[in-house]
């Protein structure tokens, strides 16, 4: 077998491919549907869509290489040093030029334009492909291509580049053949360079599935963290500050006794976070004006997401329920120092939101109309009635952690479709003819449910359940 | 010296994760004074029934009482008599050194400091450092230090020496028969480096898929089994060697290395003079006991 046909069966021996085959399986019939519709109906700007599929193609495909790159056993493996570039063009250059035959059913094109669209689009596919693949390499973390899904959006809607490449595609095809093939030489030499392995060997990076593996990302946040350290000493560490407050507390109380133990979670968990420089702080609080602002302006109940995102957060706070005996908390202080901080998270966490809120009605009196392209974007403040949906999700996220600690990505899927259930709640609460009547009394009994349910599965970890994995 | 009043008392404890078997009916007792060294191949059921004693694991059936006290129910004053090494170091990540060893000692109220300083200098500790970003050696030289700064009664050695060089090795095993010279502390280590477990355990658990093979006095093992080598005096040995329960034997013309079970020196050596022969008896290390045991 040759290297590469080694290599290209990990498309379908990781089993996280499968979902994300049928996922891009999905997108590709759309886009198809999509297509046909503008050919009949003759419409322009349809044809970039599969530009926008290689890019995200190219960001996943480039994980099948990376993990192995990453990974010290590879670096002496002979003949792998150049499989990496050869296993991208082999998935990518083939799957471009399938999506830049749609350009032959472009309409009002003569045969030579036909043919010089082809060859552009190619081009144009294989460069947004290279250019997923490159990000990924780039970037450590492969959550920040995330983030380029509401600049891809804005993009979009402000600068209206569908229309703009399907034109640059037709009618500037010879200079986008030229740049395309540039970009594939200069990609066939990046990813065929020696020093490759080198640079990746051993690197912890994090792959699309990874933001599951709890084990994977603390040791990725720590190295982060290390490296910060390294530039700029002292950042980033528990100040002597909060250490001092929290220690006394810790020493003043009784030995053996509740406080003592509650007080320690606190400081495990919240520490950090409250040791922030002022520098991050604003850094922090800098970021939170322009994602109100984008919310804000979206039309529909879309904005809402800024309720349910800190009930998705916390499926990563740690109750410090499942740990080895560090310090000597029997079974019922790990109850309590655990549903103490549930409580404490969920407070802060609500607190957070209503402070949001309240700004959003405070910014909605002063805030201007924007006009984009004839069409208007009011800035409409935050629904303050949906402030308590953090208090709501927080005790069933955690409880999913709890269950599902093994198996976060278990916790993380339950909690989206969750997630999403809400999502189409809060966004149908909106309109005027809502299927679903959710009235207080509903959502007291929710609140009530979701906290005994959390304390009633916490008690029974807490007390019953084996407090260590096997091997952990 | 070894207290006649168990510590730790397991009666047919059964502990099962899905189809694997982790502990199959262990009946148990460790008494106070005794250093035992814990023996098994990987997924023995070791670290199970570690845990199982200081209660992060409860036993499905059967019962285990550490200090008088149900495992499932120990409290914090029974827990502060108990110092744990965790085979892979769990510590906190992003703590100092520092920070983690003046968090810990706070839940301490007989935190030993000058143990502590001790310790940090003798082991070369680094106490600026982020603990996320020590290596594994200085990862278990710091858990070692938190388990035993507080000189606990019962000192659970979980792997303790897996990812020590081989001087921080030797550091390890004098800090272990220092603190073995405390009559009342109990030690139980469960390590795979059996040549140091040898140097100072005084009894033996060896398990074998969840349960206990052996559960005797590390003298007492190795008086049963002996190796020798008998040199015969006038011309070849004879075809049939007048020995039973015999494990090995490798003979030659005029020689044989035998290992034997259940025989007494006294034994040996009038069956040797019995033979006309030489013989020279060897005690067996803890490794090669533990590999005739468990195969």
């Amino acid at each position: 077998m040759s290297i590469l046909r080694a290599n290209l069966k990990h498309l379908y021996q990781k089993r996280s491919f499968w979902f994300i085959g049928l996922f891009f399986g999905t997108f590709a019939f759309l886009i198809i549907m999509v297509l046909i519709e503008a050919v009949t109906e003759n419409k322009q700007g349809r044809f970039f869509a599969p530009a926008i599929l290689m890019f995200f193609v190219g960001t996943f495909i480039a994980t099948l290489p990376i993990d192995v790159l990453t990974k010290p056993f590879s670096y002496c493996l002979p003949g792998h040093r150049k499989i990496p570039r050869e296993f991208l063009s082999f998935v990518g250059l083939p799957l471009s030029f399938l999506w830049s035959l749609s350009f032959l059913f472009y309409p009002d094109l003569n045969i030579v334009k036909t043919i010089l669209a082809c060859l552009s689009a190619f081009s144009i596919f294989t460069t947004f492909y290279w250019l997923g693949v490159w990000f990924v390499f780039r970037f450590r973390n492969w959550g920040v291509v995330f983030a380029l899904l509401p600049l891809l959006a804005l993009g979009n809607m402000w600068l209206n580049m569908s229309v703009f490449v399907d034109h640059t595609i037709v009618e500037n095809s010879l200079p986008m053949i030229l740049l395309g093939g540039l970009v594939n030489y200069l990609a066939w030499r990046y990813w065929g360079r020696p020093n490759l392995a080198r640079r990746y060997c051993g690197i912890l990076w994090i792959g699309a599935f990874d933001a599951w593996n709890k084990e994977k990302m603390s040791k990725y946040k720590l190295a982060r963290l290390a490296e910060r350290d390294k530039k700029k000493p002292g950042s980033f560490r528990i100040s002597s500050n909060v250490e001092r407050f929290f220690i006394s507390r810790i020493d003043r109380a009784e030995t053996g006794s509740l406080p003592q133990y509650i007080w320690g979670a606190l400081y495990k968990t919240f520490g950090v976070m409250i040791s922030q420089q002022r520098q991050d702080c604003w850094r922090f609080l800098m970021l939170i004006p322009p994602i109100l602002c984008f919310l804000c302006y979206m039309p529909g109940g879309g904005k809402n997401i800024i309720f349910l995102m800190p009930g998705i957060m916390v499926v990563h706070v740690s109750l410090w329920v499942y740990s080895s005996l560090l310090i000597c908390d029997g079974r019922r202080q790990r109850f309590w120092s655990a549903l103490t901080l549930a409580v404490t998270t969920g407070i802060l966490v609500t607190v957070v939101v209503v402070l949001l809120a309240v700004a959003t009605h405070l910014l909605e009196g002063i805030m201007p109309q924007l006009t984009v392209k004839g069409h208007d974007f009011a800035f409409k403040a935050l629904n303050m009635k949906f402030s308590l949906v953090p208090l709501l999700m927080i005790p069933v996220t955690l409880t999913m952690g709890l269950i599902f600690y093994k198996k976060p990505m278990l916790a993380m899927l339950f909690v989206i479709v969750l997630f999403q259930i809400l999502f189409f709640l809060i966004v149908f609460q909106n309109l005027k003819n809502c299927p679903v009547p959710i009235g207080s009394v509903h959502v007291i009994i929710a609140f009530v449910c979701s906290w005994a349910m959390f304390v009633a599965v916490l008690r029974y970890v807490c007390m019953k359940g084996s407090l260590v994995g096997q091997g952990k | 010296m070894i207290n006649g009043n168990p510590i730790v008392q397991m009666r047919k404890v059964s502990k099962r994760f899905g189809k694997i078997q982790a502990l199959d009916k262990v009946d148990l007792e460790i008494k106070r004074g005794e250093i035992i060294g814990l023996l098994g191949a990987n997924g023995a059921g070791k670290s199970t029934l570690l845990r199982c004693i200081i209660g992060l694991y409860l036993a499905e059936e059967g019962e285990c009482v550490t200090f008088e006290t149900d495992a499932g129910e120990l409290s914090p004053k029974e827990l502060g008599r108990i110092g744990y090494v965790h085979q892979e170091g769990e510590l906190l990540g992003w703590m100092t050194t520092k920070q983690l060893i003046r968090y810990v000692s706070a839940y301490y109220e007989n935190w030993n400091h000058e143990l502590e300083e001790q310790y940090i200098e003798d082991f070369d500790i680094s106490l600026k450092d982020r603990v996320g970003s020590l290596s594994p050696g200085q990862r278990q030289k710091l858990a070692i230090l938190l388990a035993i700064g507080f000189e606990p009664e019962l000192l659970i050695l979980d792997e303790p020496a897996s990812a020590l060089d081989p001087i921080a090795r030797g550091q390890f095993l004098d800090l272990l028969l220092e603190i073995i010279q405390d009559e009342n502390r109990t030690i139980i280590i469960s390590s795979h480096i059996l040549s140091d477990v040898e140097k100072v355990i005084d009894h033996t658990l060896i398990m074998r898929k969840g349960s206990v093979l052996r559960d005797c006095s590390f003298d007492s093992l190795r008086e049963e089994f002996v190796r020798f080598t008998l040199t015969c005096l006038d011309g070849p040995l004879p075809t049939e060697l007048p020995f039973e329960n015999v494990i090995s034997c490798q003979k030659s013309e005029g020689r044989a290395v035998m290992t034997v079970q259940n025989y007494s020196q006294e034994m040996l050596e009038a069956e040797a003079k019995a033979l006309n022969c030489e013989i020279e008896i060897r005690p067996l290390s803890l490794e090669e006991i533990y590999k005739i045991v468990a195969s």
